[in-house]
């Protein structure tokens, strides 16, 4: 059996993994969402609506 | 290779005051007792040095404790001590209860073990078995460490939900300027960009100008209206001074204490019947378990797993929605309320934002016009916001409440706009100029705020889809975050029940059953099932068909499926205890299970105990076939009384000292220990027949 101490690591490499393969999320946010996670600031709700927020204003919705 | 030389206990368990050592000389143990001869004790004792704690005493009844019943029974006020001597190749270290000085290399060990998986009673081997699923996956959370996913998921959730809310303010906002427009128009219906083209090409034939046909040629218009005004000279100041009305005009329309006091009634409306229910009532729990209960066929409780009947459970819940419905829509009302409000407020805010631009534009002190009633009308709006933005369950209704006064018919606040506003009228009254111009500049006026509107609600449009947007994107990511965690713990599950089914097959090689399978559910709370199949039988529940014995040995699969797994997280950690788990099994299988620790966990130390002497006597001769017999020190406990507890000395050594005493002791000392002799030579007669 593998190692499970990196099994954190594993469930948000697989989240990247379907938000990338996922059409309607945008590359911009799942590049947002890997720097939050690389910053360690995945788990501040308003780190993570600041990302969303930019993502809508970049995308040229707002 | 961190290796436990010798555990040492005094006065713990049935170990008395005087001590007894267990000698494990770096190798494994296995040590035979019948039942009552103090084998536990040593159990007892790794867990209570090691962990902190022993399970059969803490934790298991109430006033129950390894502090007071851990001590021998005859201990006085001496404390119990316990000692393990540890070793490797580059130090010897004695570890009691005090623990400084640790050599680095076994620090690692020890944090491993205080997790305390390393240790399987025979009382505990149906626990992981007989356990409901949401236990079982607590169960199983040491080696499922998901606290970071955890709060990701949660900010995730929030983040979603914050989104969400946005949405529904942006569209409350979206419809309160889309009425404000159709009302200083006088249009019905939806707001287009053709009646908005009627409407203003109706005021410019009302001066005598050409209509327009589209929103762009506004400014085109207005040009005109100036060209016109320009014949009466400068009409700036009353230009302005129109305007300014017109944005103290449009603020004292929107200054209303409506809105606020609709989510003040929603939510007391709400907080009274909460209260009158007595509790809470979660309907998204009830809506939720009859989706879980539907979508997976359920036969057990998502919350509390206990059977059920799915159609009865499914009419139950839904009948109690039903009942509840009143409570449900005032939720629903409530927080509609909620948003409207806050979009009532930003539109107030907005417009009192203009007004001071108006009135700053106006040149005050030439005027002598003063901006402090806006000023103050703003300070006020932007307080009531902040408390209402709490949200419905922190909201303060008695704060709110009183500080609705400034927005009513009446107040000092109101009052003092409205005299702004007649001033400013009088002033304009005042200026010479013709009825025509005035005209042309209401026209003016009005068509200029129909374009700034127009602005406004396409500005709110484009705000509404982005909320919308960013709501949904919110959405897709926390479900996939979900997805992705229930995916990589069903995998570590699925890595798990092929252990434990490789396991189980060693010990019950060509028997038609197996299958072992772990699953993660999410429903109400994670929780995980067992299945296994028997013959033609797939995915059942192993209780429905298994032996006990064979029950047994699956409890004990799971175990060293799962301290393989604890295993490579902290190779360090060899150490495993197998206390007394053989009990309902035959020879065969007996045989099996002593093969199986032999070779597959020849890289661990372990403590093996058991009451049956033919097992004993198999397994070393296992030992032997196995050639591992050098890696066992297999030891027998000849009897225990209270007050020397189990006796673990053996007839070689009681020889020894036999001819010692021969030679230069007393007859009484010769006697006593030749009895003890005879004693243990009987023992062994007994069990070789």
């Amino acid at each position: 059996m593998d190692a499970v101490k990196s099994i954190e690591d594993e469930v948000l490499d697989r989240l990247m993994e379907k938000l990338r393969a996922d059409q309607s999320v945008s590359p911009n946010l799942v590049s947002r969402l890997e720097e939050l996670r690389r910053s360690g600031t995945l788990s501040q709700p308003e780190k993570v609506l600041q990302a969303y927020r930019q993502e809508v204003m970049e995308d040229g919705s707002d | 290779m961190v290796r436990i030389r010798r555990l040492d206990v005094a006065g713990f368990r049935g170990i008395p005051q005087s001590g007894v050592g267990l000698i494990f000389d770096k190798k494994s143990v296995l040590l035979f007792g019948e039942n009552g001869t103090g084998k536990s004790s040593f159990v007892d004792a790794f867990e209570r040095l090691l962990c902190g704690r022993v399970a059969t005493l803490d934790g298991r009844a109430q006033g129950l404790s390894s502090d007071r019943h851990g001590p021998h029974i005859r201990a006085g006020v001496n404390r119990p001590s316990i000692s393990i001597v540890f070793a490797n190749p580059e130090f010897t270290y004695s570890m009691g209860d005090e623990t400084s000085g640790i050599p680095s290399p076994l620090a690692p060990y020890l944090k491993a073990a205080k997790e305390n998986l390393f240790i399987l009673r025979r009382r505990d081997v149906l626990n992981f078995i007989e356990t409901q699923p949401r236990d079982r996956y607590a169960f199983l959370r040491p080696f499922l460490p998901l606290t970071g996913v955890q709060e990701v998921e949660n900010s995730l959730k929030q983040a979603k939900e914050s989104a969400t809310r946005e949405v529904e303010i942006a569209s409350a906002r979206l419809r309160q300027l889309d009425d404000d427009m159709n009302k200083s128009l006088g249009i019905a219906g939806e707001l287009t960009e053709a009646s908005l083209v009627k409407a203003i090409s109706d005021s410019l034939g009302e001066v005598g100008h050409p209509p327009i046909s589209a929103l762009e040629e506004i400014s085109g218009a207005v040009g005109l209206l100036d060209q016109e005004l320009a014949r009466f000279g400068d009409t700036a100041i009353p230009g302005r001074l129109l305007s300014a009305i017109s944005s103290l005009r449009e603020l004292l329309d929107h200054i209303s204490p409506g809105s606020i006091t609709r989510l003040l009634a929603t939510c007391k409306a709400l907080r009274d019947k909460e209260a009158a229910e007595g509790k809470v009532f979660y309907d998204r729990v009830l809506d939720d378990g009859i989706k879980w209960i539907r979508a997976e066929n359920r036969r057990a409780c998502p919350l509390c797993e206990q059977p059920i009947d799915a159609s009865a459970t499914i009419a139950s819940a839904q009948a109690r929605l039903d009942s509840m419905r009143e409570l449900i829509e005032l939720r629903l009302d409530a927080s509609a309320s909620l948003s409207e409000a806050i979009a009532a407020v930003r539109t107030m805010k907005d417009s009192a934002a203009r007004a001071m631009k108006a009135l700053a534009a106006l040149g005050l002190a030439d005027l002598n016009i003063s901006t402090l009633p806006v000023e103050e009308f703003s300070t006020k709006l932007f307080s009531l916001e902040r408390e209402i933005i709490k949200g419905l369950t922190s909201l303060q209704l008695e704060a709110v409440e009183s500080s609705l006064i400034f927005l009513r018919d009446g107040s000092r606040e109101k009052s003092s706009l409205a005299e702004r506003v007649s001033s400013l009228q009088r002033t304009v009254n005042a200026l010479p100029s013709p009825d025509k111009a005035r005209q042309l500049l209401s026209t003016r006026q009005r068509i200029t705020r129909v374009a700034e509107g127009w602005n406004q609600i396409r500005s709110a449009k484009v705000s509404y889809r982005a909320a919308t947007a960013k709501a949904s994107q919110a959405e897709t990511v926390y479900l996939r975050t979900l997805e992705a965690r229930k995916e990589v713990v069903q995998e570590l599950f699925d890595k798990l029940s092929a252990e434990i089914g490789r396991l189980y097959n060693r010990l019950h090689p060509d028997e038609s059953h197996g299958g072992i399978r772990l699953e993660v559910r999410e429903a109400g709370q994670a929780s995980a099932n067992l299945r296994a199949s028997f013959y033609e039988r797939t995915n059942e529940d192993p209780r429905a068909y298994y032996s006990d014995a064979h029950l047994d040995t699956l409890g004990i699969s799971i175990f060293l499926a799962l301290r393989r797994l604890h295993r490579e997280r902290h190779p360090e950690f060899s150490l495993l205890v197998l206390d007394d788990v053989l009990t309902s099994n035959d020879t065969a299988h007996a045989v099996r299970f002593s093969e199986l620790l032999l070779n597959d966990f020849s890289d661990y130390q372990v403590l093996l105990t058991t009451h049956d002497r033919i097992w004993y006597e198999h397994f070393q001769d296992i030992q032997a076939r196995c050639r591992v017999s050098a890696n066992y020190n297999n030891k027998v406990i000849h009897k225990w009384t209270i007050e020397e507890g189990p006796d673990l000395r053996e007839p070689e050594d009681e020889r020894e000292v036999l001819k010692e005493l021969l030679t230069n002791r007393s007859a009484g000392e010769i006697t006593s220990m030749a009895g003890r002799l005879l004693e243990h030579i009987l023992q062994e007669m007994r069990y070789s027949g």
